[in-house]
Protein backbone atom coordinates (compact mmCIF):
# COMPACT_ATOMS: atom_id res chain seq x y z
CA UNK A 1 0.00 0.00 0.00
CA UNK A 2 1.62 3.31 -1.03
CA UNK A 3 2.34 5.82 1.71
CA UNK A 4 0.01 8.82 1.81
CA UNK A 5 1.10 12.37 2.57
CA UNK A 6 -0.90 12.23 5.82
CA UNK A 7 0.98 9.14 6.98
CA UNK A 8 4.38 10.84 6.72
CA UNK A 9 6.26 12.72 9.41
CA UNK A 10 9.43 14.72 9.15
CA UNK A 11 12.34 12.62 10.38
CA UNK A 12 10.55 9.33 9.72
CA UNK A 13 12.73 6.66 8.16
CA UNK A 14 11.64 4.65 5.15
CA UNK A 15 12.13 0.89 5.31
CA UNK A 16 15.41 -0.45 3.98
CA UNK A 17 15.53 -2.57 0.86
CA UNK A 18 18.36 -4.87 -0.21
CA UNK A 19 19.45 -5.29 -3.82
CA UNK A 20 22.28 -7.46 -5.12
CA UNK A 21 22.77 -6.75 -8.82
CA UNK A 22 24.42 -9.63 -10.64
CA UNK A 23 26.83 -9.38 -13.54
CA UNK A 24 24.05 -10.71 -15.80
CA UNK A 25 21.78 -7.88 -14.64
CA UNK A 26 24.46 -5.28 -15.29
CA UNK A 27 24.97 -6.72 -18.76
CA UNK A 28 21.21 -6.63 -19.43
CA UNK A 29 21.03 -3.07 -18.13
CA UNK A 30 23.92 -1.93 -20.35
CA UNK A 31 22.26 -3.63 -23.35
CA UNK A 32 18.86 -2.05 -22.65
CA UNK A 33 20.20 1.47 -22.13
CA UNK A 34 23.20 1.51 -24.43
CA UNK A 35 25.42 2.21 -21.43
CA UNK A 36 29.03 1.84 -22.50
CA UNK A 37 32.17 1.69 -20.43
CA UNK A 38 34.60 -1.18 -19.82
CA UNK A 39 34.65 -0.32 -16.10
CA UNK A 40 31.15 -1.84 -15.89
CA UNK A 41 31.95 -5.24 -17.37
CA UNK A 42 35.68 -5.78 -17.85
CA UNK A 43 37.42 -6.90 -14.62
CA UNK A 44 40.90 -6.34 -16.02
CA UNK A 45 40.14 -2.82 -17.22
CA UNK A 46 38.44 -1.91 -13.94
CA UNK A 47 41.43 -3.11 -11.92
CA UNK A 48 44.39 -2.21 -14.12
CA UNK A 49 43.26 0.99 -15.76
CA UNK A 50 40.88 2.46 -13.22
CA UNK A 51 42.31 1.16 -9.95
CA UNK A 52 38.89 -0.22 -8.95
CA UNK A 53 38.42 -3.51 -7.03
CA UNK A 54 36.41 -4.95 -9.92
CA UNK A 55 33.72 -4.03 -12.44
CA UNK A 56 31.22 -1.61 -10.98
CA UNK A 57 27.49 -0.95 -11.11
CA UNK A 58 26.65 1.90 -13.54
CA UNK A 59 25.53 5.04 -11.72
CA UNK A 60 22.37 5.27 -13.81
CA UNK A 61 21.47 1.69 -12.83
CA UNK A 62 21.51 2.79 -9.18
CA UNK A 63 19.33 5.69 -10.27
CA UNK A 64 16.88 3.09 -11.59
CA UNK A 65 16.98 1.22 -8.26
CA UNK A 66 16.21 4.41 -6.34
CA UNK A 67 13.37 5.22 -8.73
CA UNK A 68 11.93 1.74 -8.07
CA UNK A 69 12.43 2.17 -4.32
CA UNK A 70 10.46 5.43 -4.37
CA UNK A 71 7.61 4.02 -6.46
CA UNK A 72 7.44 1.03 -4.15
CA UNK A 73 6.77 3.37 -1.21
CA UNK A 74 4.86 6.16 -2.91
CA UNK A 75 3.07 4.40 -5.76
CA UNK A 76 1.92 6.57 -8.59
CA UNK A 77 2.73 9.85 -6.83
CA UNK A 78 5.05 11.80 -9.06
CA UNK A 79 8.77 11.86 -8.45
CA UNK A 80 9.61 15.42 -9.44
CA UNK A 81 13.25 15.37 -8.39
CA UNK A 82 15.79 12.62 -7.95
CA UNK A 83 19.41 13.45 -7.22
CA UNK A 84 22.30 11.10 -6.58
CA UNK A 85 25.85 11.81 -5.51
CA UNK A 86 28.01 8.81 -6.29
CA UNK A 87 30.53 8.64 -3.47
CA UNK A 88 31.91 5.14 -3.84
CA UNK A 89 31.68 2.46 -6.51
CA UNK A 90 29.39 -0.53 -5.88
CA UNK A 91 30.53 -3.91 -7.16
CA UNK A 92 28.67 -6.69 -8.96
CA UNK A 93 27.12 -9.44 -6.83
CA UNK A 94 27.53 -7.40 -3.63
CA UNK A 95 24.50 -6.47 -1.55
CA UNK A 96 23.44 -2.83 -1.44
CA UNK A 97 21.09 -1.44 1.19
CA UNK A 98 18.76 1.30 0.00
CA UNK A 99 17.10 3.54 2.56
CA UNK A 100 15.72 6.99 3.10
CA UNK A 101 14.24 9.54 5.43
CA UNK A 102 11.55 12.21 5.17
CA UNK A 103 13.27 15.57 5.61
CA UNK A 104 10.48 18.04 4.92
CA UNK A 105 6.75 18.09 4.26
CA UNK A 106 5.45 21.22 2.57
CA UNK A 107 2.64 22.78 0.59
CA UNK A 108 3.19 25.09 -2.33
CA UNK A 109 0.52 26.55 -4.61
CA UNK A 110 -2.01 24.08 -3.28
CA UNK A 111 0.20 21.05 -3.94
CA UNK A 112 1.77 18.89 -1.28
CA UNK A 113 5.35 17.72 -1.44
CA UNK A 114 7.61 15.43 0.55
CA UNK A 115 11.35 16.02 0.41
CA UNK A 116 13.46 12.97 1.13
CA UNK A 117 17.05 12.01 1.73
CA UNK A 118 18.08 8.74 0.16
CA UNK A 119 21.12 6.54 0.43
CA UNK A 120 22.75 3.36 -0.73
CA UNK A 121 25.13 1.62 1.68
CA UNK A 122 27.58 -1.18 0.96
CA UNK A 123 28.00 -4.20 3.29
CA UNK A 124 30.80 -2.39 5.16
CA UNK A 125 28.27 0.30 6.06
CA UNK A 126 29.93 2.85 3.80
CA UNK A 127 27.62 5.18 1.97
CA UNK A 128 28.12 4.69 -1.75
CA UNK A 129 25.32 7.03 -2.80
CA UNK A 130 23.82 10.03 -1.07
CA UNK A 131 20.65 11.18 -2.73
CA UNK A 132 17.61 13.34 -2.43
CA UNK A 133 14.15 13.28 -3.94
CA UNK A 134 10.90 15.15 -3.98
CA UNK A 135 7.52 13.45 -4.25
CA UNK A 136 4.47 15.45 -5.38
CA UNK A 137 1.14 14.23 -3.96
CA UNK A 138 -2.15 14.71 -5.80
CA UNK B 1 51.59 19.42 -13.46
CA UNK B 2 51.59 20.74 -9.91
CA UNK B 3 48.44 20.67 -7.79
CA UNK B 4 48.45 24.47 -7.78
CA UNK B 5 48.04 24.66 -11.52
CA UNK B 6 44.45 24.84 -12.73
CA UNK B 7 43.25 22.00 -14.94
CA UNK B 8 40.71 24.31 -16.56
CA UNK B 9 42.05 25.47 -19.91
CA UNK B 10 40.73 28.33 -22.07
CA UNK B 11 39.26 25.74 -24.45
CA UNK B 12 37.32 24.21 -21.57
CA UNK B 13 36.05 27.60 -20.48
CA UNK B 14 34.88 28.24 -24.02
CA UNK B 15 32.91 24.99 -23.97
CA UNK B 16 30.79 26.04 -20.96
CA UNK B 17 27.27 26.82 -22.08
CA UNK B 18 27.68 25.23 -25.50
CA UNK B 19 24.70 23.28 -26.83
CA UNK B 20 24.81 20.25 -29.10
CA UNK B 21 22.52 19.21 -31.90
CA UNK B 22 19.02 18.23 -30.71
CA UNK B 23 18.30 14.50 -31.05
CA UNK B 24 14.95 12.75 -31.05
CA UNK B 25 13.97 9.37 -29.68
CA UNK B 26 10.77 7.53 -28.87
CA UNK B 27 9.94 5.86 -25.58
CA UNK B 28 9.78 2.38 -27.03
CA UNK B 29 7.78 -0.35 -25.27
CA UNK B 30 10.23 -3.10 -26.17
CA UNK B 31 13.25 -1.20 -24.82
CA UNK B 32 11.38 -0.13 -21.68
CA UNK B 33 10.39 -3.74 -21.05
CA UNK B 34 13.99 -4.93 -21.47
CA UNK B 35 15.09 -2.29 -18.98
CA UNK B 36 12.36 -3.27 -16.53
CA UNK B 37 13.54 -6.87 -16.69
CA UNK B 38 17.18 -5.81 -16.17
CA UNK B 39 16.10 -3.93 -13.04
CA UNK B 40 13.98 -6.90 -11.83
CA UNK B 41 10.89 -4.71 -11.88
CA UNK B 42 8.28 -6.16 -9.50
CA UNK B 43 5.33 -3.87 -10.29
CA UNK B 44 2.97 -6.20 -12.17
CA UNK B 45 0.73 -3.39 -13.44
CA UNK B 46 3.69 -1.51 -14.83
CA UNK B 47 5.06 -4.61 -16.52
CA UNK B 48 1.65 -5.34 -18.02
CA UNK B 49 1.37 -1.77 -19.34
CA UNK B 50 4.78 -2.01 -20.99
CA UNK B 51 4.03 -5.46 -22.40
CA UNK B 52 0.79 -4.27 -23.97
CA UNK B 53 2.30 -0.98 -25.17
CA UNK B 54 -0.28 1.02 -23.19
CA UNK B 55 0.36 4.65 -24.18
CA UNK B 56 -1.74 6.08 -21.35
CA UNK B 57 -0.05 4.43 -18.38
CA UNK B 58 2.57 6.69 -16.70
CA UNK B 59 6.00 5.17 -17.04
CA UNK B 60 8.66 5.47 -14.34
CA UNK B 61 11.27 8.19 -14.72
CA UNK B 62 13.88 5.53 -15.42
CA UNK B 63 12.19 4.91 -18.79
CA UNK B 64 14.20 7.93 -19.96
CA UNK B 65 17.33 5.80 -19.58
CA UNK B 66 16.24 3.90 -22.71
CA UNK B 67 17.06 7.04 -24.68
CA UNK B 68 20.62 7.14 -23.34
CA UNK B 69 22.17 6.45 -26.73
CA UNK B 70 20.51 9.61 -28.08
CA UNK B 71 21.60 11.55 -25.02
CA UNK B 72 24.83 12.82 -26.52
CA UNK B 73 27.45 13.76 -23.96
CA UNK B 74 29.30 16.69 -25.47
CA UNK B 75 33.05 16.29 -25.47
CA UNK B 76 34.98 18.85 -23.51
CA UNK B 77 38.53 19.53 -24.73
CA UNK B 78 41.58 18.81 -22.59
CA UNK B 79 39.81 16.73 -19.92
CA UNK B 80 41.82 13.81 -18.43
CA UNK B 81 40.85 10.46 -19.91
CA UNK B 82 39.98 8.69 -16.63
CA UNK B 83 36.42 9.52 -15.73
CA UNK B 84 33.65 8.36 -13.40
CA UNK B 85 30.10 9.54 -12.94
CA UNK B 86 29.94 11.68 -9.80
CA UNK B 87 26.31 12.75 -9.63
CA UNK B 88 22.97 12.54 -11.41
CA UNK B 89 20.01 14.84 -10.99
CA UNK B 90 16.62 14.53 -12.64
CA UNK B 91 14.03 17.28 -12.49
CA UNK B 92 10.82 15.81 -13.87
CA UNK B 93 7.98 18.14 -14.80
CA UNK B 94 5.59 16.02 -16.89
CA UNK B 95 4.56 12.37 -17.16
CA UNK B 96 6.37 9.97 -19.47
CA UNK B 97 4.41 7.56 -21.68
CA UNK B 98 5.24 4.82 -24.12
CA UNK B 99 5.18 6.27 -27.63
CA UNK B 100 6.26 9.75 -26.52
CA UNK B 101 8.74 11.32 -28.91
CA UNK B 102 11.39 13.19 -27.00
CA UNK B 103 13.63 15.92 -28.32
CA UNK B 104 16.84 15.94 -26.32
CA UNK B 105 19.11 18.97 -26.26
CA UNK B 106 22.57 18.49 -24.73
CA UNK B 107 24.55 21.27 -23.08
CA UNK B 108 27.77 21.68 -21.11
CA UNK B 109 26.36 23.41 -18.06
CA UNK B 110 29.38 24.03 -15.88
CA UNK B 111 32.95 22.95 -15.11
CA UNK B 112 34.53 23.01 -11.66
CA UNK B 113 37.75 21.65 -10.27
CA UNK B 114 38.66 20.07 -6.99
CA UNK B 115 42.05 19.69 -5.38
CA UNK B 116 42.40 16.62 -3.16
CA UNK B 117 39.82 13.91 -2.54
CA UNK B 118 39.83 10.24 -3.50
CA UNK B 119 41.02 10.85 -7.03
CA UNK B 120 43.35 13.78 -6.42
CA UNK B 121 43.17 16.96 -8.45
CA UNK B 122 40.11 16.51 -10.61
CA UNK B 123 37.57 18.20 -12.81
CA UNK B 124 33.80 18.08 -12.43
CA UNK B 125 32.05 18.52 -15.75
CA UNK B 126 28.31 19.14 -15.45
CA UNK B 127 26.39 17.96 -18.52
CA UNK B 128 22.71 18.76 -18.95
CA UNK B 129 20.01 17.42 -21.25
CA UNK B 130 16.58 18.96 -21.65
CA UNK B 131 13.82 16.56 -22.72
CA UNK B 132 10.78 17.97 -24.52
CA UNK B 133 7.89 15.79 -25.69
CA UNK B 134 5.95 15.85 -28.97
CA UNK B 135 3.54 18.44 -27.50
CA UNK B 136 6.40 20.88 -26.89
CA UNK B 137 6.15 20.29 -23.14
CA UNK B 138 9.35 20.08 -21.13
CA UNK B 139 9.39 16.67 -19.50
CA UNK B 140 12.73 16.55 -17.73
CA UNK B 141 16.08 18.16 -17.14
CA UNK B 142 18.78 15.59 -16.59
CA UNK B 143 22.07 16.76 -15.16
CA UNK B 144 25.09 14.50 -14.89
CA UNK B 145 28.38 15.36 -13.23
CA UNK B 146 31.40 13.48 -14.51
CA UNK B 147 34.68 13.54 -12.57
CA UNK B 148 37.78 13.49 -14.75
CA UNK B 149 40.98 12.59 -12.96
CA UNK B 150 44.63 11.85 -13.68
CA UNK B 151 45.66 9.41 -10.97
CA UNK B 152 44.18 5.98 -10.30
CA UNK B 153 41.07 5.69 -8.13
CA UNK B 154 41.75 4.51 -4.57
CA UNK B 155 38.87 2.03 -4.93
CA UNK B 156 37.20 3.37 -1.81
Amino acid sequence: MPLSFESLAEGAELPNQQRTPSTEQVLAFCDATGTRGPQFLDPEFAKEKMGLPGPIIPGNMKQGFLDQYLRRHFGAHAITRLQLNHRRPDLHNVEMTIGGEVTKLREEDGKRYADLELHIDNPQGDRSVRGAATIAFD
Amino acid sequence: MSDDESLITPAMEAAIGSEGTPATDTIDAHRVLRLMRALNEADADLLAAAESGDTSYPMPTYALLTTSTRQEQLSVPDTPERALMAADAWQVSAPIHIGDTMTIVPRVAEIQERIGGRVGHSLFVHHEWVYTNQHGQEVARVRRTVTHFQQRHTGE
